[in-house]
């Protein structure tokens, strides 16, 4: 043997012997433990659906199978379950959250979220689209998304508050398109708002992936209620613009909709489509996040984060989310999310934030 | 249809499916009878162990669980007087009286029988109403909505006793608690006083365990006696003779099915209301209204007939077109969706035997729960003869942990006490508690729907058809409340639901003062709010405020009266002696909190235990020792274990 091999087999022994080192050091961090996840939403909703079906495949890739305990701290948006992982959450690593996050929220300021996502540790996430859909019967009758503009008559659109990313994305996206509606907020959930689509009093709404599909879509367009009309797209390389999602062949994306009004080469600017555009790539980017709270061990993050990928790329999690979702998950890894969350906290434009919140206060009058 | 109907009781009956029916009651009848769990819980709870069970098996467990929870929630709201889940708050008003005269066993004949035949007449009406429903709930929309909540509050006279006027402002002071936290247009956090608590608003359950049981622990522990006020010899009066009430008010127990259906339909109405208008229901359309709020056994069998009957009608628009018709409908929406089943067209037509299966599974789990719990009843009723300073640690264990279920903070347990306060000074003062829940519940359903009403139809939804046939029926429904109330007064003898019977002019005045005070503060903040923030709470204290005035001119009246009688204003001295142990009682609730930051929640719990054997009831270390043992495993298994839960962290053990 000569002295390159057993250089070779030297560091290859050290790696093998620090490999038995670290397997049990990592296995017994969350052995005969509790893993507690708090979910911020109520059960029921999207958020919690989609957090409990990855909570039941992400435990077996945490070493040590700790029993996992899941709670629904819901109120004010999600804030209350994200102020409970912030401030009052141990900072052992025994404590997670299963979040769907308002960065929005964070970047216009509200006084309700008392903890910036970008201070909690990031264990990975999911994007989400928007599929926005109106009634077919609105005069003079929508068949094609391109209908749209054949409205005069006012329709109603309905959503939570007036600075939540729902009604934010629908009114710029509206008002973007040039199409005439009136803006209704108070609906205190999901459910509440395809209740109102049914019942004639809203006759434009729009949902995440999960709620179109599961909820929408074998109802109310299967029924000949509503027309979907356009998906929100996925940001290009450059974050400057929106492109086609691969699930959705049959909707066409936002900007497609934009173009089929102004021409094919139409490209929007200003505050509005800036404005749409940001809260497009945070939705697209990171819906649905699990979080560690702020200053939780590093052990921790690193098993989470690792455990995390591995059930992204697990067949059964991978079909039963295919089940809800009727699509693929995208998901954004630890450190590239805990960056992006830090980018759009920390470099916010301080104009485009001005102009959005003046924005929100414009429906409250 | 009937090769459905039979498919889907095949499904049911076989096993396991049946098995898990038969867990899920097990499951059902704790989260029923143990306060502050509910089926919405248990739902929520048992939801993830149905992936990768078989449809009918997965409907068997929870409708197994679903269906008895408001069976043996009559137990806790018989037994200790404090409502066993939100579905059967009225059901104390007359369930609890009853035990006191020693008939807890009458009660639960009659509530456990009407509750089974209230739960299969309600799956009947589910299975006959799926071809024909859609419309109807399609036609509800916010102005509708609005209506029905202002219909609702004309309720409140049958439910506020002697004194109509005390019991619409209670119902004022719910709906003004009910604005705390954002308004429906989420700019202003309103009423929070800059605290992040209550920022989303004051949570229900804490509240309505602090405002109906804090009190009642409270004659407990002062009183020591045993909830039966008569000695467990003479209770003469047993399940049957409950079980001949059930069939002897036959008609009633066909009524309050209906309205426990209707009101099932009507999405997000649902549980925490329904006992209250099948309540209001016996009330307003008996002849014999003296015995209301002391133990008659019609003010049982309306409310536990009625909410057994929700769940069938709350089954209907959820099994129609996947809109929940309450919370825990809203997670059976989930596991059809686990299941890969969708609500509407398919479940009526090609999946109908899935649908079947459901809604047997929500008539045999009515008809076991009962049959369970008739055998079972008996030895539950054993409970009220003990003495009341045995019961008292157990129970505040409870009342303390189920609040701490609602947040997991400590703000829930100040909420408890302060709620317990309030209900105690109400109690006391003879203002009538049950309004305020109603209001408190109505308040938000009210706000947004108005809000909504406006912003979409501006005044044009007055002119809606049904809004109309509403607006008819609350002036109905105001006529015959006044109506009653000028009778009553020609008849002192009349209704005196709850706490009505008190008449204390010297602590009613000072309430009522504080109420003014809280509604014109409430009035001046609220001038700073844009228009939409302060639309409804303007419309409510304005009303509230002349309303007061007029209680305090007749307090005062009386207490001038009593002067020149020379009759005591401020009670007797078994009252005085009340108001002192009170404060006293109080003091150890706030002990607790105190204890709970120093040493640590469960610490805090297990420690209260002995110190109150001793200190209060005199017991020996022969007796706190084991109970206090007794009471440290129960909180492990059940908050560690079974529903955990997290616990405070105390300063010195940390």
């Amino acid at each position: 043997m000569n002295f390159v091999s057993r250089i070779f087999l030297g560091i290859a022994g050290l790696a093998l012997i620090a490999g038995i080192g670290a397997a049990p050091a990592e296995a017994q961090f969350y052995k005969g433990k509790t893993l507690n996840v708090i979910i911020n939403y109520a059960p029921g909703g999207n958020t919690s659906i989609q957090g409990r079906l990855l909570m039941r495949f992400m435990p077996k890739y945490i070493p040590g199978t700790p029993r996992v305990v899941i709670r629904n701290i819901a109120g004010a948006g999600g804030k209350v379950g994200t102020n409970f992982l912030g401030i009052k959450a141990k900072r052992d690593g025994y404590t997670m959250g299963v979040f769907t996050i308002s960065l929005l929220s964070e970047v216009l300021k509200d006084p309700a979220l008392q903890v910036s996502h970008s201070d909690l540790i990031f264990i990975g996430g999911l994007g989400s689209q928007e599929v926005a859909y109106i009634r077919k019967d609105h005069p003079p009758g929508i068949q094609k998304p391109s209908d749209l503009f054949k409205i005069t008559e006012p329709f109603r659109t309905g959503g939570h508050a007036p600075t939540n990313t729902k009604d934010m994305g629908t009114r710029l996206a509206l008002d973007l398109l040039g199409v005439p509606y009136r803006h209704v907020h108070g609906f205190k959930s999901g459910a509440m708002l395809r209740k109102a689509v049914q019942q004639n009093e809203l006759q434009y709404s729009s949902d995440s992936t999960p709620g179109f599909r599961g909820r929408v879509e074998p109802i109310m367009v299967k029924e000949g209620i509503v027309t979907p009309l356009f998906h929100t797209g996925v940001p290009t390389p450059d974050g400057k613009g929106l492109m086609a999602h691969r699930d959705y062949p049959d909707v066409p994306s936002y900007l497609d909709l934009y173009r089929i009004k102004y021409g094919k080469d139409a490209t929007p600017s200003g505050k509005l489509w800036e404005g749409y555009l940001l809260i497009s790539v945070m939705r697209a980017n990171i819906l649905r996040a699990v979080f560690l709270p702020p200053n939780a061990p590093q052990e921790a993050i690193d098993i989470l984060r690792k455990a995390y990928d591995a059930t992204m790329k697990d067949p059964q999690y991978l079909e039963e989310y295919k089940k809800l979702n009727k699509g693929l998950p995208s998901p954004i890894k630890g450190e590239a999310g805990q960056k992006f969350l830090l980018d759009q906290v920390k470099n916010a434009d301080p104009e485009l934030v001005k102009f959005l919140t003046a924005y929100a206060d414009k429906v409250r009058k | 249809m009937w090769d459905a109907a039979f498919d889907g009781l095949a499904l049911i009956v076989q096993w396991p499916a049946g098995g898990y029916l038969l867990l899920g009651l097990a499951i059902g009848m704790y989260f029923g009878a143990v306060p502050g769990l509910s089926g919405l819980v248990g739902m929520a709870i048992l939801l993830p162990f149905t992936f990768g069970m078989e449809p009918a098996w997965a409907f068997a467990f929870l409708m197994g669980m679903y269906s008895i929870t408001t069976t043996s929630d009559t137990i806790s709201s018989v037994l200790l007087g404090i409502p066993g889940t939100a579905a059967s708050q009225a059901t104390i008003l007359d369930g609890y009286p009853l035990a006191q005269k020693g008939q807890a066993s009458r009660a639960f004949g009659a509530a456990f029988t009407v509750s089974a035949v209230g739960g299969v007449l309600g799956a009947l009406v589910l299975a006959l109403s799926i071809p024909i429903v859609r419309p109807l709930i399609l036609s509800f929309a916010s102005p509708e909505f609005f209506m029905l909540g202002l219909l609702a509050l004309t309720m409140v006279g049958a439910l506020s006793g002697s004194s109509i006027l005390k019991g619409l402002i209670a119902a004022i002071l719910g709906l003004v608690l009910a604005m705390i936290g954002y308004s429906p247009e989420g700019a202003i956090p309103r009423y929070a006083f800059d605290t992040t608590y209550l920022i989303d608003g004051l949570p229900l359950i804490p509240f309505v365990l602090g405002l109906f049981a804090l009190p009642e622990l409270l004659e407990l522990a002062v009183r020591d006696t045993s909830i039966s006020r008569i000695p467990r010899e003479q209770a003469k009066t047993g399940l049957l003779m409950g079980m001949i009430d059930a069939v002897r008010n036959w008609w009633l127990v066909v009524r309050c099915t209906l309205i426990g259906v209707y009101i099932g339909l009507l999405p997000g109405v649902g549980g925490s209301l329904v006992d209250w208008v099948a309540y209001g229901h016996v009330v307003q359309s008996s002849k014999e209204k003296s015995g209301f709020g002391k133990g008659d056994i019609r003010g049982v069998i309306a409310p536990e007939t009625a909410n057994n009957a929700m769940k069938g009608g709350s089954l209907i628009p959820t099994i129609a077109f996947a809109v929940p018709g309450s919370a825990s409908m809203a997670i059976l929406l989930v596991a059809f969706e686990i299941q890969g089943l969708e609500p509407g067209p398919q479940l009526l037509t090609t999946k109908l035997d899935i649908t079947f299966s459901l809604i047997w599974a929500l008539a045999l789990g009515n008809i076991l729960g009962a049959v369970f719990l008739l055998i079972w009843g008996r030895q539950v009723a054993k409970l009220t003869f003990i003495r009341g300073h045995l019961i008292v640690p157990a129970i505040t264990m409870f009342v303390f942990m189920g609040a701490w279920l609602a947040g997991n903070g400590l703000g829930d347990w100040f909420t408890l006490i302060f709620a317990g306060i309030l209900g105690y000074v109400m109690k006391q003062s003879g203002w009538p508690r049950p309004p305020v829940i109603l209001g408190f519940i109505l308040g938000t359903i009210m706000e947004v729907s108005l809000h909504i009403s406006m912003r979409s139809y501006d005044y044009s939804w007055l002119g809606r058809p049904i809004v109309l046939i509403l607006a008819v029926l609350i002036v109905l429904g105001l006529f015959v409340g006044v109506r009653g109330m000028l009778r009553r007064r020609a008849a002192p003898a009349g209704v005196q639901i709850d706490d009505s019977a008190a008449q204390n002019p010297a602590l009613s005045l000072p309430f009522a003062v504080l109420l003014l005070g809280a509604l014109v503060y409430g009035l001046v903040v609220a001038a700073e709010w844009h228009h939409a923030a302060r639309f409804f709470p303007f419309i409510v204290m304005i009303t509230g405020i002349p309303l007061v005035l007029v209680v305090m001119f007749h307090d005062w009246s009386d207490i001038r009266l009593r002067i020149r009688q020379s009759v005591s204003i401020a009670g007797d001295a078994h009252d005085r002696k009340l108001l002192l142990s009170g404060a006293h009682y109080f003091a150890w609730m706030f002990a607790i909190l105190v204890a709970t930051v120093l040493i640590g929640q469960f610490l805090a719990i297990v420690v209260f235990v002995p110190a109150y054997l001793w200190y209060w009831g005199g017991y020996g270390w022969r007796l706190f020792v084991p109970y206090a043992a007794g009471a440290a495993v129960f909180l492990y298994v059940m908050f560690e274990q079974i529903v955990p839960v997290f616990w405070y962290e105390s300063l010195i053990f940390s």
